[in-house]
C-alpha cells in the first residue's frame, strides 16, 4: 500500500524536486548529499521497526533451551502443526493473490484509461473502503456467509438452493474475504503502473495491423509486467501474514502462521518458536521475492529502479 | 507508579455521588445496622482507619465493584478505598514484591495460573490464622484460602442451538452425534481436553491431572463434527443462534445475554469448567490489614448480590441465594446448585503442563 503510493507520487514529486530546488545554486554532489539526507528519516525508521526487531527475533530463535542451538528451527520445520500451518500460509496467500490480481486487473485497466480527473475520483473511492477496518470487513464476512445471511436468502430466492448451505468456517471463506481485501491495494498498485503505459506504442502497433492478441502481448503487457509481479508479490506478502481471516472464518483446516505465533506466544510465553517462525516466514518472502524478481527477466537494479520511475 | 496514581479515584468523597445516582445502593448500605458502625469491619474485632488500595482493569466491571463493595465499605467501615486502574501482568506483581515496592495492596487475578503460580512463589500476604472462621460455612467449596477469596469466577458451559427445538444436556450430548447431529464447534484451547474427559465419564472431581492420551482419544471421535474451532467467544453465539452450529462452548455471560437478547441459544451448565479469579492481597502491602478487611466484606452475601444483580459475575458467598430472585440466580455461575455440578480448573496442573499440551492439541487441530 505504501509502496503503491510511493510509486503513484513519485511521478510527480520524489528527488527530482530536491533536484530542481537545488540544481541552480548547489554543486551535483551536494545535491546528491541532499538526496540522501531526505532519505535518512525513512532509513533511521526501518531500521528501527525492522531491521532491529528482525535480529533480536534471529538473536531469540538461536537461544532456544538456552545457548545456541537451532532447535526452534528444528521443531518449525518438522514438528506438527508447523510445517503444515505453513503449508496452508502458502497455499492460502497464492489462492488469495490470484484472484485479487485477476479481479483487480480489469478495473484498474478501466481506471488508468479515464481522465486524471476520473481516475482521481475512482482511486480516492477505491481508498476510501480502506477506511473500514479490517475487523469490520471480517465480521461483515461473518454475517453475510451465515447460514441466516443474506447470500443463503438470496440463493434460496433465485432457487439455486433448498436449504441453507454452510459457508463459514471454509477455506472458500477465507479465501473470499481476503480477497476482498487485497482488490483495493492491489487496484491502486496497479493503476499506478498502468497510468505510465505509453500508448502511442500500442496505438503504432495497432495501425500497423497487429492483432489485439499480439498487441497484448507485445506492446501492452511488457509495460505492466514488472509492476504487475510486484503488487503480486506484495499482495502475497500481505496475504502470508493475515491474522483476523483465518481467526474469524476458517475451520482447523486454515490455520496460518499468524495465528500459531500468536498462539505461542500467548499460551506457552514461548518467544523461542514464534520467533523462528518468524524468521523463516521472513526468509520464505525473500526468496519468493528474489524469484519475482527473476521473473521480471531483470536484475533487482533494475526493478527498483523502474518501480521508483 | 504515578501512573497508577494518576488514574486514581477516591471513594470517599463519591459516596454521596454515587448513592445519588443509584439509590438502591444507599438502601442497602442504610439498612446496616447502626452499631456495626461502631464495630471493626476486621474479623479480629481492632479497629481500622485510613486507606487501601484496589487495582482493577476498571471499565464496567471496575464501576460495579465500586458500588457494590467500595462505596458500602467506606461508608460502614471507615476506609477509603483508593480505585486504581490499568493494566498489569504476572511479571510486575514479582518485581513489586522482589523491590519491596509495592504500588497497591489488594487485586484479583487474571487467569488461572496467576493464584496458584503466586502463591508458590510467595507474592500474596499470608492471612491471619482462623481469618475465615466465622463465615467458612457459608462459602462454596474451594472458595477461600489462607491467600484469597474467589473474586468473580466464570465457567466454560455448553450453548446449543434451540432453532430445531432440542434440548442438550451436559457434554456427553455434546458428544453423541446420532441424537443431536450436525456441527460442533469448541475453544481452541487445550481447555477443550478436560471437556472431552467429563464427556468420556471421568467425575468432576478426579479430572486432574489429566488423562491426555484418552481425552484426545475421545476428541478423535468428535473431530469429524467440530466443524471450526473459536478464538473468539462471540463465535459459538452467533454460530448456534443461526442454527449453523448445533453446540459449542463459550463462556456463561455470553450466553445469558444471548438468551436476555431472545436468541435461540439454550444453555447446560451440567460440567462447566469453573475458572477461578481470586481476590489476593500483595506480600507487603502497605495497608494489609485494611485490605484485610476489605476482602472479608467483600464476602458478605448482600454485597455479592449486588454484583451479581449489576454483572452477572460474583464470589463463592453460597448464600447470595437469599438475597437474589431466582432469575438472577439461575443465571449465575457460583451458584450453589451450579458448582455442584462444575469441575474448578486446576490452574497450578495447567500452568506447569501448558507448554507441553498446547503443542500436542495445536498439531491435533491442524491434523486432516
Amino acid at each position: 500500500m505504501t509502496q503503491g503510493a510511493d510509486t503513484y507520487a513519485s511521478k510527480k514529486a520524489g528527488p527530482s524536486i530536491s533536484g530542481r530546488l537545488f540544481r541552480r545554486r548547489a554543486s551535483s554532489g551536494q545535491v546528491k548529499a541532499l538526496r540522501y539526507l531526505l532519505l535518512a528519516p525513512a532509513v533511521v525508521l526501518t531500521v528501527l521497526i525492522v531491521f532491529v526487531p528482525l535480529l533480536m527475533a534471529l538473536g531469540e530463535s538461536v537461544g532456544f533451551d538456552d545457548g545456541w542451538s537451532l532447535e526452534a528451527f528444528r521443531t518449525v520445520l518438522t514438528q506438527s502443526p508447523y510445517p503444515i500451518v505453513l503449508k496452508n500460509t502458502f497455499v492460502i496467500a497464492g489462492i488469495v493473490t490470484f484472484f485479487a490480481l485477476l479481479l483487480a486487473a480489469p478495473a484498474a485497466a478501466f481506471i488508468a484509461r479515464q481522465s486524471s480527473r476520473t481516475s482521481g475520483v475512482l482511486l480516492a473511492l477505491i481508498v476510501a473502503s480502506l477506511w473500514i477496518s479490517v475487523l469490520v470487513k471480517m465480521f461483515a464476512w461473518q454475517v453475510v456467509l451465515g447460514r441466516l445471511g443474506p447470500l443463503n436468502d438470496l440463493l434460496r430466492f433465485i432457487g439455486l438452493t433448498d436449504a441453507p448451505i454452510s459457508m463459514l468456517y471454509t477455506r472458500g471463506a477465507v479465501v473470499i474475504s481476503m480477497v476482498h481485501f487485497m482488490i483495493p491495494h492491489a487496484c491502486i498498485l496497479l493503476v499506478a503502473a498502468m497510468r505510465r503505459v505509453d500508448w502511442e506504442i500500442i496505438i503504432a502497433a495497432s495501425t500497423l495491423g497487429a492483432k489485439a492478441g499480439l498487441i497484448f502481448r507485445e506492446a501492452y503487457w511488457p509495460q505492466i509486467r514488472l509492476s504487475f509481479i510486484m503488487t503480486a508479490l506484495i499482495v502475497f506478502v500481505l496475504s502470508s501474514a493475515f491474522f483476523v481471516a483465518p481467526a474469524l472464518l476458517g475451520g482447523p483446516g486454515e490455520t496460518m502462521i499468524g495465528m500459531q505465533m500468536k498462539s505461542d506466544l500467548s499460551t506457552r510465553y514461548d518467544s523461542g518458536l514464534p520467533a523462528a517462525t518468524g524468521i523463516l516466514l521472513t526468509l520464505s518472502l525473500i526468496l519468493v521475492s528474489g524469484i519475482a524478481v527473476l521473473m521480471t527477466g531483470g536484475s533487482f537494479r533494475k526493478a527498483t529502479r523502474e518501480l521508483a520511475k | 507508579m504515578t501512573n497508577y496514581e494518576g488514574k486514581s479515584r477516591r471513594h470517599a468523597t463519591g459516596v454521596l455521588r454515587a448513592g445519588r445516582r443509584l439509590g438502591v445502593g444507599l438502601v442497602l448500605a442504610g439498612s446496616l445496622p447502626a452499631i456495626a458502625a461502631a464495630q471493626s469491619c476486621h474479623p479480629d474485632g481492632d479497629p481500622i482507619e485510613g486507606q487501601v488500595y484496589f487495582f482493577s482493569s476498571g471499565g464496567s466491571y471496575g464501576r460495579a465493584i465500586e458500588e457494590a463493595y467500595f462505596e458500602p465499605f467506606t461508608e460502614e467501615c471507615g476506609v477509603e478505598v483508593v480505585h486504581t486502574t490499568g493494566t498489569r501482568n504476572f511479571a510486575q506483581l514479582e518485581q513489586f514484591v522482589e523491590s519491596g515496592n509495592v504500588p497497591w495492596d489488594i487485586a484479583a487475578t487474571l487467569t488461572d495460573q496467576e493464584y496458584p503460580l503466586g502463591v508458590e512463589k510467595g507474592l500474596f500476604h499470608k492471612l491471619p490464622d482462623g481469618f475465615w472462621t466465622e463465615i467458612e460455612d457459608e462459602m462454596s467449596e474451594g472458595a477461600i484460602s489462607e491467600y484469597g477469596a474467589w473474586a468473580a469466577p466464570y465457567s466454560d458451559v455448553m450453548v446449543y442451538s434451540t432453532v430445531g427445538e432440542v434440548e442438550m444436556e451436559g457434554w456427553a450430548d455434546f458428544w453423541d452425534t446420532e441424537t443431536f447431529p450436525g456441527p460442533r464447534m469448541m475453544q481452541n484451547s487445550p481447555m477443550s481436553l478436560a471437556i472431552a474427559l467429563l464427556a468420556d465419564g471421568v467425575p468432576a472431581d478426579e479430572l486432574y491431572p489429566l488423562d491426555l492420551d484418552r481425552a484426545f482419544a475421545k476428541m478423535d471421535e468428535l473431530k469429524p463434527s467440530i466443524r471450526a474451532f473459536w478464538s473468539s467467544a462471540e463465535q459459538p453465539i452467533q454460530g448456534t443462534a443461526s442454527g449453523e452450529f448445533v453446540a459449542g462452548t463459550t463462556w456463561n455471560g455470553r450466553v445469558i445475554t444471548a438468551m436476555k437478547d431472545g436468541k435461540d441459544v439454550g444453555i447446560s451448565w451440567e460440567g462447566a469448567l469453573l475458572h477461578s479469579s481470586w481476590t489476593f492481597i500483595l506480600e507487603g502491602a502497605p495497608n494489609a490489614r485494611n485490605a484485610e478487611a476489605l476482602m472479608y466484606f467483600m464476602q458478605r452475601p448482600e454485597q455479592q448480590a449486588k454484583l451479581a444483580e449489576i454483572t452477572g459475575y460474583t464470589g463463592g458467598n453460597a448464600r447470595v441465594a437469599e438475597f437474589l430472585t431466582p432469575e438472577v440466580l439461575e443465571t449465575l455461575p457460583t451458584a450453589p446448585e451450579h458448582v455442584a455440578q462444575a469441575s474448578v480448573v486446576d490452574g497450578k496442573w495447567w500452568a506447569e503442563n501448558i507448554s507441553e499440551v498446547q503443542g500436542r492439541w495445536d498439531a491435533w487441530v491442524v491434523a486432516q
